[in-house]
């Protein structure tokens, strides 16, 4: 059973962990990369770097995948390397994601369905995962709305975010944590790249500890946001439920199940 | 009875609210029986919603029918801030099909569990004006006994802009539509209180902050995250409209816990929170959901002074 946790060093990953890291200045690629490939070494895992072609010559190099050049997306990318890693008799897959800063206001978007596709992939396959972020570089806010997708922390300061959803079973996506007026925008975001891609998402809320009137809007709005969309949330408490209805939003335009 | 207002409430007719003091029950009746059968003599539907022993004797009069439909008011009557979201429901029936409607409401006066309360109750019936100024006509009766509390009449008559007396009903002269609603100053903290000052980020500190007030009073489960979400949605407000910041001070007084929330922001439309959104509308049910969670709700808020919200939360026996 995979569980969110927060690692203080990456020694501390395990196969099918889907890891968040926030690089400080200091932090080199290369060294990272090194480390990384060595612990992949000990453990019997083939390891890939995702990310721009390092320089000429580089140790490294024949591990990288870039992906400007992939014939395909990351997500079949990885898929193949998994394939080929358990018909090559390595124990998992390791991946490296480096992430660079990118402007586009699409980035956003693109950023969020390529983590969530991670997320499903090690959760399925099993392969370690590790989306390496420069703090440095990246927009604040579009860093929080990724570190919610990643069930586990790595950093010189970990800490969770308020709220994570990942990958749990064939179909479901836990949401646990708080979701208020302050994550309201990224839940609702992680939602629509979610609903982008499937008809019906079900969130499993066991352990959503909080849930305010932003963030019921946000999932009202995703669930409409496309047609012939379904959100089935399993595992709510009486007082979610009782919001819902309070908040004018159980009803047939709004396709939101909520369950118990 | 006779009306010196037309007994047609038909459509563009607007609003009508109308103060029906009386003494004892039999004066009760005569007046709420004498506005039924003037409604269903001109084919107008009634809703009533009273406390359970006057729609008894109301029912031994005139039966639930069609027209005439006894409503449940016992999730309303104590909690002043849901009653025009109720009257819209009960309303919507009518309404829906085109059918003019009256409406006997009386709140159960000598039941009020305390002055925030009664206060509270007058200002919901100050604020009926304004909630149904531009919606469908309809004509609201409000028998108020002055056996049990003359004193307040005068506070009622200047929530209403008719008065029925002697069977008749005449402009009620207490009544100024541009007069502000004049509030009773707030009650101080009771001794000893918490103040916690929060702004972005301190969300889940706040809440920390009520949890551990909340049990110490033996307040937790549903009702804990009630309030937790109530208290949220009053701080979020503080945050992004109220100045960006806020402070809580929590305390308990007769069995109930008082959360106090104050910012610098100004709440201009005196009915927020009191109508009942619909699925489509963007934003707006904070103080809507606040209301409907918590046990009595007190807003003042002034412009240059700012706003304070106070949550009320009966304590377990």
């Amino acid at each position: 059973m995979r569980a969110p946790r927060t690692l203080a060093t990456l020694d501390e990953v395990d196969t099918g962990d889907h890891v968040c890291q926030v690089l400080d200045r200091t932090d080199h690629v290369i060294d990272r990369s090194r480390s990384f490939v060595a612990d992949g070494a000990l453990y019997g895992d083939k390891v890939v770097i995702v990310g721009p072609p390092l320089e000429a010559g580089s140790e490294f190099a024949q591990l990288v995948l870039d992906p400007a050049r992939l014939d395909g997306s990351l997500l079949a990318a990885v898929r193949r390397e998994a394939a080929n890693a358990d018909r090559e008799g390595f124990r998992s897959l390791r991946v490296l994601h480096h992430v660079g800063p990118d402007c586009r206001p699409e980035r956003t978007k693109e950023l969020l369905r390529s983590e969530l596709d991670l997320e499903e992939f090690a959760a399925d396959t099993g392969a370690l995962v590790v989306c390496a972020y420069s703090g440095a570089d990246q927009d604040p806010s579009l860093l929080e709305q990724i570190r919610c997708v990643h069930p586990h922390s790595l950093g010189s300061r970990p800490t969770a975010p308020a709220f994570q959803v990942y990958r749990t079973g064939k179909e479901g996506w836990t949401v646990n944590g708080i979701v208020d007026s302050e994550g309201a925008v990224a839940f609702g975001s992680i939602l629509c790249a979610l609903l982008a891609q499937k008809a019906t998402v079900r969130l499993l809320c066991h352990a959503l500890q909080f849930f305010d009137a932003a963030g019921m809007s946000a999932l009202a709005d995703a669930a409409r946001h496309l047609p012939d969309r379904k959100v089935v949330l399993e595992g709510t408490n009486d007082t979610v439920r009782l919001t819902w209805q309070l908040s004018g939003f159980a009803v047939p335009e709004i396709p939101v199940v909520m369950a118990p | 009875m006779t009306s010196s207002a037309p007994s047609s409430n038909a459509p563009g007719a607007g609003y009508r609210h109308e103060l029906y003091p009386y003494s004892g029950r039999d004066a009760f009746v005569e007046g709420a029986l004498s506005f039924i059968h003037d409604a269903l003599a001109g084919g107008e539907a009634v809703v009533v919603a009273v406390p359970q022993d006057k729609a008894s004797l109301l029912r031994a009069e005139i039966r639930d029918e069609d027209a005439v439909r006894y409503v449940d008011t016992a999730g309303v009557a104590h909690h002043p801030g849901r009653l025009i979201g109720a009257w819209q429901e009960w309303l919507e029936e009518y309404a829906s099909q085109g059918r003019p409607v009256r409406g006997i409401g009386e709140s159960p006066w000598d039941e009020v569990r305390s002055p925030a309360e009664a206060e509270e109750l007058r200002y919901h019936e100050w604020l009926l004006n304004k909630a149904f100024a531009r919606g469908p006509a309809w004509w609201l009766l409000c028998p108020y006994d002055i056996a049990h509390d003359k004193a307040s009449l005068a506070e009622m008559a200047r929530c209403h802009p008719e008065l029925r007396q002697d069977g008749r009903t005449m402009p009620c002269a207490d009544y100024d539509p541009q007069a502000p609603y004049r509030f009773t100053p707030l009650t101080d903290p009771c001794d000893p209180y918490e103040e916690f000052a929060y702004s972005r980020g301190d969300l889940p500190a706040l809440r920390e902050k009520i949890a551990a007030c909340a049990e110490r009073h033996g307040l937790t489960g549903r009702r804990l995250r009630e309030l937790h979400l109530a208290a949220t949605e009053v701080a979020t407000n503080s945050i992004r409209h109220g100045g960006g910041h806020g402070v809580l001070r929590t305390w308990s007084e007769e069995r109930r816990l008082v959360c106090e929330f104050r910012d610098a922001g100004y709440i201009e439309d005196p009915l927020v929170g009191r109508r009942r959104p619909d699925a489509r509308q963007v934003g707006g049910r904070g103080l809507w959901l606040v209301h409907q969670l918590c046990d009595l709700v007190e807003i003042r808020s002034v412009p240059d002074e700012g706003t304070r919200v106070r949550l009320h939360t009966e304590l377990p026996e």
